[in-house]
């Protein structure tokens, strides 16, 4: 080992400990590799995390696998007949194992580039510069002058699903799944409910997706989520919103799953398979922090930071999932990155948490950033709201994908941008152009003015622009 | 052998500090420069550094108290050492909760500490005239209003524009936090807001009781300590703007020359005029003055808690582009209470600039043992008459507070026409 040592204490020493490797934590790393720091990172699993092993990167691969498989089956629209269409299942999860392990490596790579040391073991603050690591084979401490804790989220669940890896999965199962259900019914309408249920839709299977709030993905505007219910029935979706299960009971292999609508109507439906989509609980147990004084929220279980990601301790900094909602990976690694660069003296602005864009890859695909119409009126602004078709757009004729709008929600006043919300092709693609302008503080009046290539999609986003002062050219 | 650990006195004004934080616990082991605790003083966030190495072994302050400086916080020694005995006979600290009423600490009526300032305070002559764009009635917003140099040249979001024409705000009087210094919403808000605190909002339909914060304590009691004994009297000027802007321009495009704001010319001209008026660069000393022969001069920064000077050494030897870029780290750091002591204390004159808040003119108040203080307005369009012909000139109000100890009226009205002819005639500003 060429760490310094200290003699008198036994113990490594670094600038930077950080306390798990998914997206926030392993981009923190890297960062402060890149300012010179003496960085090591304590990870329990595999670099990537979640978002690399069980979440964003594997699904967006099956998602892929899907779309080609919708393509085919829509190519008969094109002039195109294709007979005898067979799609293997396991080879989508296969293949997105392929590219998670193709990533997996990039990510390594990059971090031995930097000179990052990754300690492998179960690691817990043992004090507020101290770490203590459980490996395979030897339990040793680490001591670093600051502390990131990025140890992510877990799927969660309902008393009365009990997880059981067969019948009843969560996400993390899913994904290693290969054999497709005969039926299968969805608990939770957000973004990974939907992206199941489009997965599994292209690929034959019924699916039932239920969810207790009144729209799925509650989170988004309610016009986005409006057009995507449709979408999905279209899809033979069944969509079930305002609506709880109240009782499971396994008959011979097969689910009878007990609803309770908001009207107080019971219905029965059966499954053979129940995912259960229901959110992700923080990661905050077993790993010291009750000694350390660092405070969790009571209700939501996420570390207290203030908007520097800080802890009650000084030197101690939360990030990501286990210490904000929502639980973006792309939040985490601006939010590590923000930290890293604080820490080396670099003067930044903190991360505007309204600044960080969602997106979910179900088809039509959800895009979003900032406030949701809702939202922006009961924030007590003057809204003023403007909408772009997709029917209206050239290239999306062109590509038969018509489904969809770009939304913009402006404050009157100065024209600023307090939100935008895409559904259709592309829109996670194209949610980027607004998170530049929010982000320079750009207004209504930039985007209008801002050439953009055509035919494509992206001028949906300058149309909308226009459309908020009556001046979309295309509608 | 036991160590004391006591509340230390950081600032020749310090007279108490909040312990915000211990970092390390009772038992730990610490050695000699080690950062034992948080501290906040009057002006600033400290880490206070042990000067023993030992173990901690007993923490008489929790966080969240105030301590008079002196006052025992800690001890450290060796880990098997009895310190039971030594405890009895010590002082146990004064300490009150922050928010709780002021008896604890040190009088404050002492006599007013030697040579430091927190700054000048403002009191506007005018009604309050910083725009409140919510309460502004819509038909009486310009929103065509020809804002000083909104060419472009500025950095500034878009959003910021907006916001800044439809509320008056002169962006080149404001730092931007964002990238490479440019200027963003939070910028306007932050300022806004100091704005507003300094000059007293409007009082509450129920009065919610808010602490002052320290910075806001010393600011009270400097501002009690000038204006009771210190005889201010004001002399206010005009000066043309109309030569200086467009060199200011002509700075601004010559390469990569950071951008002199408004408060940096200044600077340099008075530095320059003080050179020749030492009485402006006295304190007054009971039988005699002190007369400075550096040129060290204070810029009061406002933040939404209050205010700070920051000083800018020997500016009379420093080029325009130094002092711009000296003034805009110090005032980006001030913002984030990171200032050293030695960075906001020992002025020998100070600056107060309210020209970004559409301020007519104000006087402000001297921060003892400064001799004076000028007071700087908002550029206004007004008719002047040149070459017997009326035109719109650039005009700007300044308002000299003088202690009529050191100087009277006819010497402050030679110092402000000396001052108004540097920046009348700004080329030697260049130089």
């Amino acid at each position: 080992m060429e760490k310094e040592y200290s003699e008198k204490s036994g113990e490594y020493q670094y600038d930077l400990l950080i306390l798990g490797g998914g997206p926030g934590g392993y981009v923190a790393a890297i960062r402060a590799g890149q300012l010179g720091m003496k960085v090591a990172v304590i990870e329990k699993e595999a670099i990537g995390g979640t978002c690399l092993h069980h979440g964003c990167i594997p699904s967006k691969a099956i998602i892929r696998n899907a779309e080609v498989l919708s393509l085919i089956q829509d190519a008969n629209k094109f002039g195109i007949q294709v007979d005898n269409v067979r799609a293997d299942f396991g080879a989508a999860i296969d293949r997105s194992q392929e590219v998670l392990g193709k990533l997996h490596k990039g990510v390594t790579h990059l971090m031995e580039k930097q000179k990052v040391e990754i300690h492998a073991g179960f690691g817990k603050l043992t004090g507020p510069k101290t770490i203590e690591v459980k490996g395979e084979k030897e339990t040793k401490t680490l001591r670093g002058k600051s502390i990131i804790i990025s140890t992510g989220s877990r799927v969660r669940s309902l008393p009365h699903l009990k997880i059981d890896g067969k019948r009843i999965l969560t996400s993390d199962e899913a994904l290693l799944r290969k054999d497709l259900p005969k039926s299968v019914l969805i608990v939770g309408g957000g973004a990974i409910g939907c992206e199941f249920a489009y997965i599994y839709a292209a690929y034959g299977v019924p699916v039932t997706i239920v969810e207790t709030l009144p729209n799925l993905l509650p989170l988004e505007d309610s016009e986005v989520s409006k057009l995507l219910e449709r979408s999905f029935k279209k899809r033979k979706i069944t969509v079930l919103t305002n609506t709880s299960v109240t009782a499971v009971k396994d008959e011979k292999g097969v689910f009878k799953i007990e609803f309770k609508t908001a009207d107080g109507e019971s219905e029965t439906r059966e499954a053979e398979v129940i995912l259960v989509a229901v959110g992700r609980a923080p990661n905050v147990e077993s790993i010291g922090l009750e000694t350390l004084g660092v405070s969790v929220d009571e209700k939501t279980k996420l570390i207290q930071v203030d908007e520097k990601m800080q802890t009650k301790k000084a030197n101690i900094f939360a990030i990501g999932d286990v210490s904000s909602r929502p639980a973006l990976a792309h939040g985490a690694m601006a939010q590590g990155v923000f930290v890293v660069e604080s820490l080396a003296g670099i003067a930044r602005t903190p991360i505007e948490l309204l600044n960080v864009p969602s997106a979910v890859y179900c088809h039509p695909q959800v895009a979003s950033i900032g406030l949701t119409e809702e939202k922006a009126k009961a924030a007590g602004h003057s809204v003023k709201v403007a909408k772009f078709p997709l029917s209206a757009n050239g290239k999306a004729l062109a590509l038969g994908e018509t489904e969809g709008f770009v939304k913009i929600v402006t404050d009157e006043k100065y024209g600023e941008i307090l939100g935008a919300h895409i559904i259709g092709a592309e829109a996670t693609e194209l949610i980027g152009e607004f998170v530049l302008a929010k982000t320079l503080e750009s207004t209504a009046a930039e985007l209008k003015q801002s050439i953009h290539p055509h035919p494509t999609l992206s001028e949906a986003v300058m149309e909308a622009g226009g459309a908020i002062f009556g001046e979309a050219i295309h509608s | 052998m036991a160590n004391r650990v006591v509340m230390p006195k950081l600032t020749d004004t310090m007279e108490e500090g909040v312990l915000l934080q211990w970092y390390k616990k009772e038992g730990d082991t610490v050695e000699s420069g080690d950062a034992l605790a948080e501290v906040e003083t009057d002006k600033a966030v400290m880490d206070l550094e042990a000067f023993a190495s030992g173990t901690l072994k007993k923490i008489l302050v929790e966080p969240g108290y105030i301590v008079p400086s002196g006052d025992l916080i800690a001890l450290i020694a060796r880990d098997d050492e009895d310190i039971e005995a030594l405890l009895a006979k010590e002082k146990m600290p004064r300490t009150r909760q922050v928010g709780e009423e002021g008896k604890a600490a040190a009088p404050a009526e002492e006599a007013p500490a030697k040579t430091t300032s927190p700054s000048p305070q403002q009191t506007k002559t005018q009604s309050d005239t910083t725009p409140e764009p919510e309460a502004k009635p819509k038909a009486a917003s310009p929103p065509s209003a020809p804002i000083a140099h909104t060419d472009g040249e500025i950095k500034a979001s878009p959003l910021a524009k907006k916001i800044a024409a439809e509320r008056q705000i002169d962006l080149s009087q404001i730092q931007g936090s964002g990238p490479a210094g440019r200027i963003i919403q939070r910028d306007l808000e932050g300022l806004s807001a100091g704005a507003i605190a300094s000059t007293g909002a409007a009082p509450l339909n129920e009065a919610e009781r808010v602490e002052l914060t320290m910075l806001r304590k010393a600011i009270a009691s400097r501002m009690i300590q000038s204006k009771a004994p210190v005889p201010h009297f004001y002399v206010t000027s005009e000066i043309d703007m109309g030569k200086i802007l467009p060199l200011r321009e002509a700075l601004q495009k010559d390469g990569d020359t950071p951008r002199p704001s408004m408060s940096d010319l200044f600077i340099k001209a008075t530095a320059l005029t003080l050179r020749k008026f030492p009485a402006f660069r006295s304190s007054y000393a009971g039988d005699h003055l002190n007369v400075s022969n550096a040129i060290d001069i204070g810029l009061a920064i406002g933040m939404p808690e209050g205010v700070i000077t920051a000083v800018i050494r020997n500016c009379d030897q420093k080029t325009l582009s130094q002092i711009s870029a000296e003034v805009k780290d110090k005032a980006a750091r001030a913002r984030v209470k990171k200032l050293k002591p030695e960075e906001y204390t020992g002025a020998v004159f100070s600056i107060s600039n309210l020209g970004m808040f559409d301020v007519e003119s104000f006087s402000a108040i001297i921060t003892p043992p400064e001799a004076a203080v000028l007071a700087i307005g908002s550029i206004l369009e007004k008719p002047v008459v040149s070459n017997g012909e009326i035109v719109i000139g650039k005009i700007m109000k300044v308002t000299l507070s003088t202690d009529h100890r050191v100087a009277d009226g006819l010497q402050a009205a030679e110092f402000l026409k000396a001052l108004k002819s540097t920046m009348e005639n700004p080329l030697s500003l260049a130089l």
